[in-house]
């Protein structure tokens, strides 16, 4: 499985297909990859294991999210409040501030 | 590009928009068949020689009623073809982020190392010699030819349009919004199209410019670009 990864991760070209989201609007494939990264990231801190296959993720969401998206931290939201940290990015800093749940 | 009073399509560079003109050309000519007949009808009735004294019309009811649906098949079956055609997933190549702003596109490659950069229409003032007044940029899209090209359309501020008619594609650019295309340029050239979404003083002034080339010219473009 490790191997595999590492292979995929070599011969990347772009971001696959992704059934999960095969329609026009690709919002969601970015927001989730994103997610899924840091999530990957935090998970595999925790266990102490390698996070090579956590770089998947990090490649397709550089592939699909606009730069100024990451730069700007706009991707650190729930997927409903997106817009609102899109437009509103003083309302960002409230958010950031009420407790979530924790990314498991 | 257009030529100056144009009026068909631009010669189309993709396989859709290949079909798109051959369907194009069989509706027109449908809808030219019938506008002849009406036309026909009409002048008959007109010179008083579609008169008749019958009250059953059950067999004129059918063929008035068969043959519309008849033609109705023949423009729905090619039309859904390119409908479906147009969704079909060709895993892409290439990721091009194309994000437009008031008044200009910003372009990035991220796929490899982080490429971006804007293109601003070329003023009239500065055009070279030879070179078309409003569609020329300062910084062209290149991309490679023959090979499936995913774009992912976006706007940071108000909505814009991003089109390019030889290539047969045409997506909004939605603020929050990530919007996917795709397209293969059939030959090596170079498109032009323009912004397609009212967006303000400068919507005429924000072209769009594609360069399409051999995979060697544009992997030496990007080094290029990357230093």
């Amino acid at each position: 499985m490790a191997e595999d990864i590492r292979t995929k991760l070599e011969h990347y070209k772009t971001a696959p297909f992704d059934s999960r989201f095969p329609n026009q609007n690709q919002t969601r494939n970015c927001w989730q990859n994103y997610l899924d990264f840091h999530r990957c990231e935090k998970a595999m801190a925790a266990k102490g294991a390698d996070a090579t296959p956590c770089q998947w993720y990090y490649r397709v969401y550089k592939s699909i999210c606009p730069t100024s998206w990451v730069l700007r931290g706009v991707l650190q939201v729930p997927f409903g409040s997106l817009l609102l940290s899109l437009w509103c990015p003083h309302v960002l800093e409230v958010l950031r501030d009420v407790p979530k749940v924790s990314l498991r | 590009m257009a030529n100056h009073s144009q009026l068909g399509f631009q010669d189309a560079s993709s396989p859709i928009m290949e079909e798109l003109v051959e369907f194009h050309d069989h509706a027109l000519m449908v809808a030219l068949a019938i506008c002849s007949l009406v036309l026909y009808l009409l002048t008959l009735m007109l010179m008083e020689k579609l008169s008749s004294n019958t009250v059953d019309a059950q067999e004129v009811e059918l063929i008035w009623t068969i043959l519309p649906a008849i033609v109705l098949v023949l423009l729905a079956l090619p039309s859904l073809q390119i409908l479906y055609m147009m969704d079909e997933i060709d895993e892409p190549d290439l990721t091009l982020k194309a994000i437009g702003h008031q008044w200009y596109w910003t372009y990035e490659y991220t796929d490899f190392k982080d490429l971006s950069f804007d293109s601003y229409m070329t003023p009239t003032t500065d055009l070279p010699l030879g070179h078309f007044r409003l569609l020329e940029v300062d910084h062209r899209i290149v991309i490679p030819m023959e090979s499936p090209i995913r774009v992912i359309i976006t706007a940071d501020d108000v909505l814009h349009s991003w089109a390019v008619p030889a290539l047969g594609v045409k997506t909004d650019a939605i603020p929050g919004r990530l919007n996917q295309t795709s397209f293969i340029t059939t030959r090596p050239g170079v498109f032009y199209g323009q912004c397609s979404e009212i967006c303000g003083a400068n919507h005429s002034y924000m072209p769009i410019v594609v360069e399409s080339t051999p995979l060697k010219h544009f992997e030496a473009w990007s080094s290029l670009l990357s230093s």
